[in-house]
């Protein structure tokens, strides 16, 4: 899986949680209320949270405060496809890294998908 | 030592802790460089961050608090407070929120800062600021407004004191004077006519009567006028009463005697009444309690409530003046009221259920304004009390009745003190259930 491929969205919804495992940049699989699903590897490297400790919990408010705001949760909340690259600074172990955000999400259902690589 | 150091699960916790910690924290040097971040800085600084950047907060604040360089480079205690409890005004997106920020100085290299999102409080606060600026502005054009009526009441009351004086002066004696030189030239007519002429003593007769005649035609011209204006004056009146109901600042109420009120507005009536041939009685029990009330406003009331008895005695049919009467009674209907009752036997009215429906501009006077009772019903209304008018029907007199609340003591004041005639020649007298012709 590449960052920037344009069948990302899809090879996202294709892969299984070892496949998100495997790829080099941090994935957050979503319902559409926002609740984790899957937390990859990279991402738990990177945030210093264990995946069996954010699984189930709202990613918004619970996991990553830092995106509770109209740049990238109100992204997630408005209708229609999504798919946004975005210059984002995360608190990965209370340092400012900062890093790229790809936003995905079909308008007519479906998981949603944080991809996070560092800047 | 390692037992000292933290579990993965613990530095989890910890971590977890400082993420969804609900204020804003960051951790920076001198330089503004950001060493350490939560979560929730991250979001509020994230809308403002210029090039989309946090590794320096002086540069994420620069558009809302440009001094804060100035502001940490200037303090110079080791620890300690920096920026207090600063609100900051932010554009996010297309909405503007408001942010909270506090700064301490932790030791010589070391600052934290501490962020909130504060818009809720901000605008709850501006909405009350705005509440009391309205409500000031309101009060101050009501204490002028207050002032202007009041001067203007003042002035407009005495031209109509004047005018009414002027009104109910006797007719001009020069012309009793100049009846009376026409009539001693008449009967001298014949012993003036050697010394003046015949013709010459004739046309002094014609002119002494022309001259009467056109002061006659004045002076009814004059009266003409004056009923105008004291008609005038009463309506600027009755609108400026309205007016002030609508403007309480200025009123002052205390325990008022109503025998003393009503003594009052009858002496300001007495004339009209009397020259009406009306005979006022009284029926008012000892020891009345006193009423809560502002004196002018409840003069305004019991004034304007005998206008309307004079008024509606000019209505009656012309079967002369015998027999008319106006009673006044006074009683105590609950533990807090006073009921107050005018009744004539003046021209009546029809009325459905007999109860004259007092509204703005409602009237049974030809050229009546229909704000005379309005005003005085709002003026008793604004005392927690209330005000009717009835009537048995046309031609059968009517009953104005006022319940005003009394004040908690009784009057102190003998009921009979002040109660006057309303007869011009008969000086003060009192006393219950007392004719008066």
């Amino acid at each position: 899986m590449n960052f920037d491929s344009p069948t990302l969205l899809a090879d996202l919804e294709r892969a299984t949680a070892s496949e998100l495992d495997d790829a080099a940049f941090g994935v957050v699989r979503m319902d559409r209320d926002g609740v984790v699903l899957n937390f990859s590897r990279r991402e738990s490297q990177l945030s210093g949270l264990s995946p069996q400790g954010v699984i189930g919990k709202n990613f918004f408010i619970e996991v990553a405060p830092c995106t509770n705001n109209f740049m990238v949760a109100e992204r997630y909340a408005e209708s229609g496809d999504l798919d946004e690259r975005l210059d984002y600074v995360f608190t990965y172990r209370m340092k400012p890294r900062p890093v790229r955000l790809r936003m995905l999400k079909r308008a007519d259902g479906g998981n949603q998908y944080l991809v996070v690589i560092e800047r | 030592m390692d037992e000292l150091r933290p579990s993965a699960e613990e530095s989890e916790r910890l971590l977890r802790f400082l993420y969804l910690c609900p204020v804003g924290l960051a951790d920076f040097g001198p330089d503004g460089e950001v060493r350490m971040l939560n979560a929730v800085a991250a979001q509020l600084l994230m809308p403002i961050a210029r090039r989309g950047q946090l590794d320096n907060l002086f540069h994420a604040l620069a558009d809302v608090a440009p001094d804060l360089r100035e502001a940490v480079a200037s303090y110079s205690p080791l620890s300690g407070p920096v920026v207090r409890g600063r609100v900051l005004h932010v554009a996010a997106g297309a909405t503007r929120r408001h942010y909270s920020l506090d700064v301490i100085r932790i030791d010589r290299d070391t600052y934290m800062a501490a962020l909130g999102d504060v818009t809720e409080a901000v605008d709850n606060e501006t909405v009350a600021r705005e509440a009391l600026q309205l409500t000031a502005v309101q009060e101050g054009r009501f204490e002028v407004l207050t002032s202007v009526l009041h001067d203007i009441g003042n002035g407009i009351t005495g031209i109509g004191t004047r005018t009414a004086m002027l009104a109910a002066a006797p007719a001009w004696e020069e012309i009793e004077q100049l009846d009376r030189l026409a009539e001693f030239v008449r009967k001298q007519r014949t012993a003036l006519e050697p010394a003046l002429g015949a013709d010459r003593a004739g046309a002094l007769v014609d002119f002494v009567d022309a001259v009467t005649a056109r002061l006659r035609e004045r002076m009814r011209h004059w009266r003409e006028t004056l009923t105008f204006f004291v008609a005038s004056i009463a309506h600027v009146q009755e609108i400026m009463n309205i007016q002030r109901q609508f403007i309480r600042g200025g009123e002052v109420r205390r325990p008022l005697a109503v025998t003393e009120l009503l003594d009052d507005a009858l002496a300001l009536q007495r004339a009209a009444l009397h020259k009406r041939g009306v005979a006022v009685s009284l029926d008012i029990p000892p020891h009345v309690p006193r009423i809560e009330a502002d004196r002018t406003r409840m003069m305004q009331v019991f004034v304007n409530v005998l206008k309307n008895v004079v008024e509606a005695f000019d209505a009656a049919l012309p079967a002369g003046t015998a027999g008319r009467t106006l009673q006044l009674s006074v009683r105590t209907v609950a533990d807090d009221r006073l009921e107050i009752a005018f009744t004539d036997n003046a021209c009546g009215f029809a009325a459905p259920g007999g109860e004259f429906p007092i509204a703005r501009g409602t009237t049974t006077k030809p050229g009546g304004t229909g704000l005379g009772l309005y005003a005085s019903a709002q003026i008793v209304a604004s005392h927690h009390g209330s005000l009717t008018l009835r009537s048995p029907g046309p031609g059968l007199g009517a009953t104005c009745t006022v319940t005003p609340r009394s004040a908690s003591r009784p009057s102190p004041h003998r009921h009979e003190r002040r109660i006057q005639h309303p007869h011009p020649d008969r000086g003060r007298r009192g006393g219950r259930a007392r004719q008066h012709p």
